[in-house]
This record gives C-alpha cells, sequence and structure tokens, in this order.
C-alpha cells in the first residue's frame, strides 16, 4: 500500500484491520475482493509518488552531477573527450561494417538467387541459360548479364554521353532482382532487340526534364536504340550497379563478339523455386553439363579440369567473394572483422579511460558518499546513483560524438573510397539505437566505478583516511596496461601495413609502367590504324605504340591452352609486334613477334617463363599449342607482374593477332607530356570526329588496382593514431591526477634535496614500467595478426623485430611525454606551496 | 490565508469527534458513514497526509497490535492550527450562509 510516502506500514496496519472485519463479516472473499479494489485504487497515487520521488532524486543528481563536471574541468574534458572521440569512432566504422553487411540485401528474393560460376571464374557460355531453364523445372528463371566491354558512348541530339557501366541482360533480369522501375513496364522493357533501359540518373543528364520514353539513342556510331523505361538507380550496396542496361538480343549487332557455347562471357544468375535446394540443383548442372562437354563437344574426360565444373554461390555471398565478383564491386569480409576489431579496440580504450578517471577521483567524492551515507543511503541507492551518472554523461559523449559524426562524415567517405547508403540517422530506429547504445554503455563503464566508489566506509571517508585513494590503484594499471597494449599492437599494425602497400609501390614489376598511356580505339580508328601508327610515330614525343587487347589493367581473360600432354589456364593477351618492346618487356628465348612475316597472325604466340614451365617444356621455341586453332610458340617472356601483387605470377601468352587489337598503349617520352597527349589528342580528333578522346596513364590504372589496400591503410592509420590519441587523453588524466596526489610527497622530497630530475624519474617510472608491459603483451599478439594479414598478398615483406621495437619505443615516448609534463609541473613547484596547508 | 477544503473540513470533525480512538480504520468508517459514499483507504490517508504536512493534525504511534498484522496504529490529533482552521470555516460559513434567505434553498 503506498498511499503515503514513508509512513504506509500505518496504512497497511489499516488495511489489514479492515480486512479482518470484513472477513468476520461478510466472509474472506469478499475481504480479499475488497483488499484488491483498495490496492488498484491507490495505484495513481503510487505511481505519481514514485515518478515525483524519481525524478526529484534523477535533478538532485543531475545537479551534483553537473557540479562535479564543472568543478574538475580537466577531467570532465579529458573524460568526455575521449569517450566521445571513442564513440564517435566506433559509429563511424560501425556504419560503414553495416553498410558492407547491407550489400545486395534490397533483393525481395536474394535468398533464391544463385550466380553460377567456376572455381575461378564468374564467366558461363551464352546459351547457357536458357539449356538450364528449359532442361530444370527447379529453375524458375535464369538470366544473363554481359559486361558490356565494348564502347561506353551514347549520342543523342549532337550531345555524346558516356555511361561508364552498362550490361546486356536477359528481359527477365527484372523478375529475379529488384531493380524497380520509374517508367515502362518492366515485362516488356527488353523484350525488343534494340531497347535500353536506363537509370535515373542517366536518363535525367541526357533528357533533362523531358520524357525518356520512346525517345532514339545512338549507341557508338553504329545502332539506334529506344528507350523503353527508366529505373530507379541502383543502390549504392547493389553488388551490381549500372547506368543503362541493353536487351541481350542486342549483343551480336553490336559487338563482333560469337555468342557460341565457347564463349564464357556471360554471368549467369538463377531463380529458384521456393524450397528449392542449391546442392541438389548444382549436382543436375554439373552431370547436365558433363553430358554437354562429352555428347555435344566430344571433350575426353581427361580434359574435362575443374574449370569446366560449375557450382552454385549464393547471391547474399557475392559482395565478399572476389573471384565470382569479377568486375562488380566487392569487398573484403577480412577488413570488415579488422575494422570491426578497431571500433572495439578504441571504444573499449576509451571505457578504461572513462573507468580509470572515476575510480581515481573516488577521493574527492568520498566525503559526499560518506555524507550520504550518513543521511541513511543504501549502498544500493548509491550505486544507481553512480550508475545513473556514468549514464548520462554517456549520453551526452554520445550526443558529442554524433556531432562529430556529422562533421567529419565526409572526410570519412574520402577516406573508405565511397558514400555509405545506410544513413546514420535516417530513422528514429538509429536514434533509439544509440541511446540504448549510450546507456548499455553507461551501465558498463560505469558498473566497476560505481562499486568502488561506494565502497568506503562512512567513518573513515569523512574523517578523510581514503584520501589517498589506494583502492584500485592495481586494478587501474592493469587496465591501462591492456590499453596500451591495444594502442601499440595498432602502431604497430599501422607499421606494418604502410611497410607492405610502399613495397607494393616500389617493387620492380618487371616492366615500365610510368609514361605510358593507354586508351580504347574507336572504331574510326580501327578502320584508319596505319594512318593513325604513322602520325603518332612521326612525332618525337611518342617513343613506342603498341596496339593489344585484353590488356586493360585489371580485367584479364583466360584461355585453356594444350599440348599432347598438357593443359594450362594462361591468361591471353593480344598484342601486335610491338608489345614487348613498348611495354619494355624482356624475352629471354627465342624472338619478338615479326611485323613483316605474313604467315605469323594468327598463329604466332609467346610465353612468359612461368608458362613454359607449367607446360613442362624444356625447348619450347617451334613447339605447338592449341586452344581450337594451332600457335607455335616463337618466344618466352622474362616473367613480369601483369597482375597486382596480390597475385602470383600465373602463366601468361601473347597472341600475335593485330586486327583484334583495339586498345593502343602508347609510351611517351618524359619531357613535354602536354605536349605529346595534346598531340595524339589532335591525331585522334582528326581521324575520329565523332568520338571524345579520352585516355587514361598505365600506372594510374594499375595503381587503381591498390585501391581497396589504400583505403584500409588511410582507415587503420587514422583510426590507430586516433585510438592511441584517446589512450594518451586516458593517461594524461591519471598523470596530473597521480601528481596532485603526491604533491606532499614531491614537496618533502624537494625539500629534502631532490632535484627536479630526480623527482619526475620518480613520478614517470610508474608509468614506464606499464608501457613496457604493455609491450610484452602486445608483441606477440601483433606478430601473429600482421603475419595473418601478410598472407593476403602473394608478395610481402616480412614481420622484423625492429617494427615491434620501433612502436614500443614510440609508445613509450608518447607516454613519457605525456606523463612528463605533469610530472614536471609537480616537480618544479615550490615545495612552500605544497607543505603550506596541513 | 488559505481555505480548508471539504474533505480537510470532513476529516478534521471526524479526528475532533473520535476524540481518542481517532486513527485511519475508524476515521475511514465514521467519514463514510456521515458521507454514505465509499472512501478507499488511500482516498483518507491522502487527507491525512496532507492535513499532517500542515500542520493541522499531530500524530501519535500506537502500539502494534496482532489483527492488523503486527503493525502499529497511528492515532491523529487536531493541533491549535487544527482547532483555528475548523473555526475559521465555521466563522465562515456562518457569515456566507447569514444573509440567505430561507425560501431560496426551499424552492429548488
Amino acid at each position: 500500500m503506498a498511499a503515503g510516502n514513508g509512513d504506509s506500514d500505518y496504512a497497511l496496519g489499516d488495511l489489514w484491520e479492515t480486512f479482518e472485519h470484513i472477513a468476520a463479516t461478510e466472509g474472506t472473499v469478499k475481504a480479499r475482493l475488497w483488499f484488491w479494489a483498495e490496492v488498484l485504487r491507490s495505484l495513481p497515487g503510487f505511481v505519481r509518488n514514485f515518478f515525483r520521488w524519481r525524478t526529484d532524486m534523477f535533478i538532485n543528481s543531475m545537479k551534483l552531477m553537473l557540479r562535479n563536471l564543472r568543478r574538475q574541468k580537466g577531467y570532465s574534458l579529458i573524460n568526455i573527450a575521449g569517450l566521445s572521440l571513442g564513440i564517435a569512432v566506433f559509429i563511424l566504422i560501425m556504419s560503414y561494417v553495416a553498410n558492407e553487411l547491407s550489400y545486395n540485401s534490397f533483393h525481395t528474393r536474394l535468398d533464391r538467387i544463385y550466380q553460377i560460376g567456376t572455381a575461378e571464374n564468374n564467366g558461363t557460355p551464352v546459351p547457357m541459360a536458357d539449356f538450364l531453364k528449359q532442361t530444370f523445372p527447379e529453375i524458375e528463371q535464369a538470366v544473363r548479364f554481359r559486361n558490356n566491354f565494348h564502347s561506353q558512348l551514347f549520342r543523342y541530339e549532337g550531345g555524346f554521353f558516356k555511361i561508364e557501366e552498362s550490361y546486356f541482360v536477359d528481359p527477365e533480369a527484372f523478375d529475379v532482382f529488384t531493380f524497380p522501375l520509374i517508367r515502362g513496364h518492366a515485362e516488356t522493357a527488353l523484350k525488343d532487340p534494340f531497347s535500353l533501359v536506363l537509370s535515373e540518373t542517366e536518363a535525367q543528364r541526357i533528357f533533362g526534364n523531358a520524357d525518356p520514353i520512346g525517345k532514339i539513342v545512338n549507341y557508338d556510331n553504329q545502332k539506334d536504340f529506344t528507350v523503353t523505361a527508366v529505373i530507379q538507380d541502383p543502390p549504392r550496396n547493389s553488388s551490381i550497379s549500372f547506368g543503362a542496361l541493353f536487351s541481350i538480343e542486342a549483343l551480336d549487332d553490336v559487338t563482333d563478339e560469337d555468342v557460341s557455347w565457347g564463349h564464357w562471357n556471360c554471368q549467369t544468375y538463377l531463380l529458384l523455386t521456393k524450397g528449392h535446394d542449391p546442392g541438389a540443383v548444382e549436382e543436375k548442372i554439373r552431370l547436365f553439363m558433363h553430358s554437354i562437354y562429352t555428347d555435344r563437344w566430344g571433350m575426353t574426360e581427361d580434359r574435362i579440369s575443374e574449370n569446366y565444373v560449375f557450382s552454385l554461390r549464393p547471391m547474399k555471398d557475392l559482395y565478399f567473394d572476389a573471384f565470382r565478383g569479377g568486375r562488380y564491386k566487392h569487398g573484403s569480409l577480412q577488413n570488415v572483422y579488422i575494422f570491426t576489431l578497431v571500433a572495439l579496440i578504441v571504444l573499449v580504450i576509451a571505457c578504461i579511460n572513462f573507468v580509470n578517471l572515476t575510480t581515481a577521483r573516488a577521493s574527492v567524492r568520498a566525503k559526499e558518499v560518506g555524507v550520504r551515507k550518513v543521511l541513511g543511503s543504501r549502498r544500493s541507492l548509491l550505486i544507481k546513483q553512480f550508475l545513473g551518472e556514468s549514464m548520462l554523461l554517456n549520453v551526452i559523449a554520445t550526443g558529442i560524438a554524433c556531432l562529430l559524426v556529422l562533421l567529419f562524415r565526409p572526410l570519412f567517405y574520402d577516406l573508405i573510397g565511397k558514400e555509405l547508403e545506410l544513413g546514420l540517422f535516417s530513422s528514429p530506429v538509429h536514434g533509439l539505437f544509440l541511446l540504448a547504445f549510450a546507456l548499455g554503455l553507461g551501465l558498463v563503464s560505469g558498473f566497476y566505478p560505481a562499486f568502488v566508489l561506494t565502497a568506503f566506509r562512512p567513518a573513515d571517508s569523512l574523517s578523510g583516511k581514503t584520501s589517498r585513494g589506494v583502492r584500485g590503484t592495481a586494478f587501474r594499471k592493469t587496465l591501462t596496461v591492456f590499453q596500451f597494449a591495444m594502442s601499440i599492437v595498432l602502431i604497430i599494425g599501422m607499421i606494418t601495413v604502410m611497410r607492405q602497400l610502399h613495397f607494393i609501390n616500389d617493387k620492380d614489376l618487371g616492366f615500365d609502367k610510368d609514361y605510358l598511356v593507354w586508351f580504347e580505339e574507336s572504331s574510326s580508328i580501327r578502320d584508319k590504324a596505319d594512318v593513325f601508327r604513322q602520325k603518332l610515330e612521326a612525332y618525337p614525343g611518342v617513343e613506342k605504340l603498341s596496339i593489344s587487347r585484353f590488356t586493360r589493367p585489371g580485367i584479364t581473360g583466360t584461355w585453356d591452352l594444350r599440348t599432347e600432354q598438357t593443359t594450362v589456364k594462361c591468361t591471353v593477351f593480344l598484342t601486335d609486334a610491338d608489345f614487348v618492346e613498348t611495354m619494355g618487356l624482356n624475352l629471354v628465348e627465342g624472338r619478338d613477334f615479326s611485323r613483316t612475316m605474313a604467315s605469323e597472325a594468327g598463329q604466332a604466340l609467346i610465353l612468359n617463363q612461368t608458362a613454359a614451365r607449367a607446360f613442362g617444356l624444356d625447348s619450347p621455341i617451334g613447339k605447338t599449342l592449341s586452344v581450337g586453332n594451332s600457335y607455335t610458340i616463337v618466344g618466352v617472356l622474362e616473367d613480369y607482374h601483369f597482375q597486382s601483387l596480390h597475385h602470383e605470377i600465373e602463366p601468361l601468352a601473347l597472341v600475335y593477332d593485330p586486327p583484334s587489337c583495339n586498345i593502343a598503349n602508347i609510351r611517351i617520352s618524359p619531357h613535354d607530356i602536354d605536349h605529346t597527349l595534346a598531340y595524339i589528342g589532335n591525331v585522334w580528333e582528326e581521324l575520329s570526329p565523332d568520338h571524345p578522346f579520352e585516355y587514361r596513364f598505365f600506372d594510374e590504372s594499375y595503381d587503381r588496382l591498390y585501391r581497396a589496400e589504400e583505403n584500409f591503410q588511410a582507415l587503420f592509420v587514422y583510426f590507430s593514431l586516433i585510438a592511441v590519441f584517446v589512450a594518451c587523453l586516458g593517461l594524461l588524466g591519471l598523470a596530473s591526477y597521480m601528481a596532485r596526489q603526491r604533491t606532499k610527497e614531491v614537496g618533502i622530497r624537494k625539500v629534502m634535496g631532490a632535484t627536479v630530475a630526480n623527482i619526475m624519474v620518480r613520478l614517470s617510472k610508474d608509468f614506464a614500467r606499464v608501457v613496457l608491459y604493455a609491450n610484452i603483451l602486445a608483441w606477440p599478439a601483433a606478430w601473429i595478426a600482421m603475419n595473418l594479414w601478410l598472407r593476403n598478398f602473394a608478395f610481402r615483406i616480412t614481420m622484423n623485430l625492429w617494427v615491434l621495437l620501433l612502436a614500443g619505443s614510440g609508445a613509450l615516448l608518447i607516454a613519457l611525454a605525456t606523463v612528463g609534463y605533469q610530472a614536471f609541473r609537480a616537480a618544479s613547484a615550490d615545495p612552500v606551496d605544497a607543505l603550506r596547508n596541513e | 490565508m488559505k481555505f480548508l477544503s471539504r474533505q480537510e473540513e470532513l476529516l478534521l470533525l471526524s479526528i475532533l469527534k473520535l476524540k481518542e480512538n481517532a486513527y485511519g480504520v475508524t476515521i475511514r468508517e465514521h467519514v463514510s458513514e456521515v458521507t454514505q459514499k465509499y472512501w478507499s483507504i488511500g482516498a483518507i490517508y491522502d487527507v491525512l497526509d496532507r492535513l499532517t504536512k500542515k500542520g493541522l493534525v499531530q500524530t501519535i504511534i500506537g502500539a502494534p497490535t496482532k489483527s492488523r498484522g503486527g503493525k502499529s496504529k497511528r492515532y491523529y490529533r487536531l493541533t491549535q492550527s487544527g482547532f483555528d482552521a475548523l473555526q475559521e470555516v465555521r466563522d465562515l460559513q456562518k457569515k456566507t450562509w447569514a444573509d440567505l434567505p430561507k425560501t431560496v434553498l426551499e424552492e429548488k
């Protein structure tokens, strides 16, 4: 019964007495009913009082807390700054992680979509999808996506538009994937061979506000396409992104590519029926394809290598699968783990600061606790009060963190090289989540301090006995050791990541990637190839020129080349006779392609050393290899890194096939690059006025292959620095606290003749020891972790002891610098001031 | 000064009439009887607490009894200001009712 405040005893007595009375006169049942009616009636008052007292106490606690914050500005600043920074980093990284994990999740049929591919390739034969769909009832739909490598050029009413990414797709693509249409109808959008679907952004760019439906757009100066639909831009967290979709029917007409079984250029996606078993379907597809190889193609069993074994890959895993992702956007699950860990480390470091600073200040609040206890407060109430304070402080810190996040978000997007689809503050749910997060954090970080702070016995604390705050010193030190161990691990990680990337940038690739310009030739240039070559070679700034195909950095094709005995999967570059020289490669055996030998076209090839070894050929020159056609080996190339350094050097074959080549590689002289480029541009303009001239530097394109690593490095470095900074903030707080605690001791020592240096050493020693212990913990952990990370690279640095030493001594220096100032201030103070007050 | 509320007046009068035996149960019985309405214990204590806070009544703690589950009774007694407050209400009533013709109420 809660009608009265604190005098409920008497009311309870009354209740009891009346209950007995009614029970005696009217029976227990009635008495019971009456009792519960009474209880219900008293509820409103109870609730009202509950809240009134709660708010009273809450306001009181708040007041005290704010007073405490204000009285000790330094501590409060360090405490809140550390927490806010930690939380801000945590929020940023976790929003990145959430974004990474959200890839492709917007497809409503996601759990039923699978990509077909072989172990290392997501290419499938062009006709495969139709065959599968017709053969297997489990496959509800099969659609093909064919990346458009051909040309990015569109023309509408005399204006040129480049659409970076486009695909040839089956009309049923919209049945499988969730790409909502804004205009037009999904069923008919891609039915017609020359229909074109544009993304909202591209439609807006080309047509402005005019209605795009039915408009005719010219593609690559070849064919006219009719816009049939406009779709919403694919979300940023989509693996497949594009500005335009062609009907796959147009593939034949637009490109000169073969669309038979022999060309593995399409990605095939299956939509399985509900209640499917992907394993069973996969098995059936393997058997089916096997029969096609043997019956249709007449392949013998021994020739069907693992490259012909298909498997199903769930669409939901596509983003984190580098091989299957192919040209698609893909991410690294490992990086997601690493960053989650870094986020947690930063957060833990910030929380440890909080715990340390709060417990270190325990003595300051011991008197308050004493008074509260004397006035009758129970310990549980005090614990609640301190937990409340901690939660409030965390809520404040989270608020500041949110501001920091808003402020630094653009910078963060710069670092990770993309914008996040998930808005942090886009919905109230996020707000609630953040609040819950802040309260939870307050609870966790406030737990230990609350117990320490409330443990004082009032008699002691009021008489000033515990003012030294001895309790928890060991615990605080342990936490600081952990804090620094984590910081040191991060510093070691930082140095290793930077060294590895430096190593990659500086490694001799076996060819010269500088001063090399490449671009794709337009059809008109290809028609006038000889004129183009003559004009360019006539200019002194152009040192060498080679036309090739499949040599874009990062995108290569493979062939299965065979001798009588073995089949080797080789990366293939189609080249002319100048490729070796233009790229600065070395032949170790045989000769280069010859432009003058008419018999050479489509029949000669050059292997790299790795390929020659893979074929097991002792004297490869003059031997023949076949892949449908036969090729004679005319030379062997010294191994060079034609791929990024993630890969070992793989078998490579240069095939002499000038008519198929479409990528111009131009070695220019390092002098007067601007004029040379302008000259090339003019020649282009002259020969191909209907295509804009665009070129790229080979080294830039090559370096782009390491963009993921560069983003990783940037994120890692910045967040490690923040972690170290936060740890130092905590150390600063502890040091200044310690300096104040030992004012008297220092005073006495000085009076007795200690020098400033003596005292500084004395005060810093403890902290130095903490950092040394931290090193002992950190080194093995970092050693193991970084060796694991380095395994990502086929070519990597080895871990060195000096990195550990460097990180360790760096941490020690930073710590001593942080502590040193406080120590110096304490040591150089006048002992008279320290000892005057007793 | 602030006047007593009707409930406060009722309770003060009850306490006055119950003399030595004014505690929660008896006060509630008495008030319910006079007003012919149900009063919950909570309602009684709400007013009693207010009266105590205003210093119109004082409390005396009795001995715990078994019939009350081992809880003691709290007896209420009017303080001097309690008496004064009642006095004041009565004076006020006298004044306000005085020059009212009898017929006005009876006609209704």
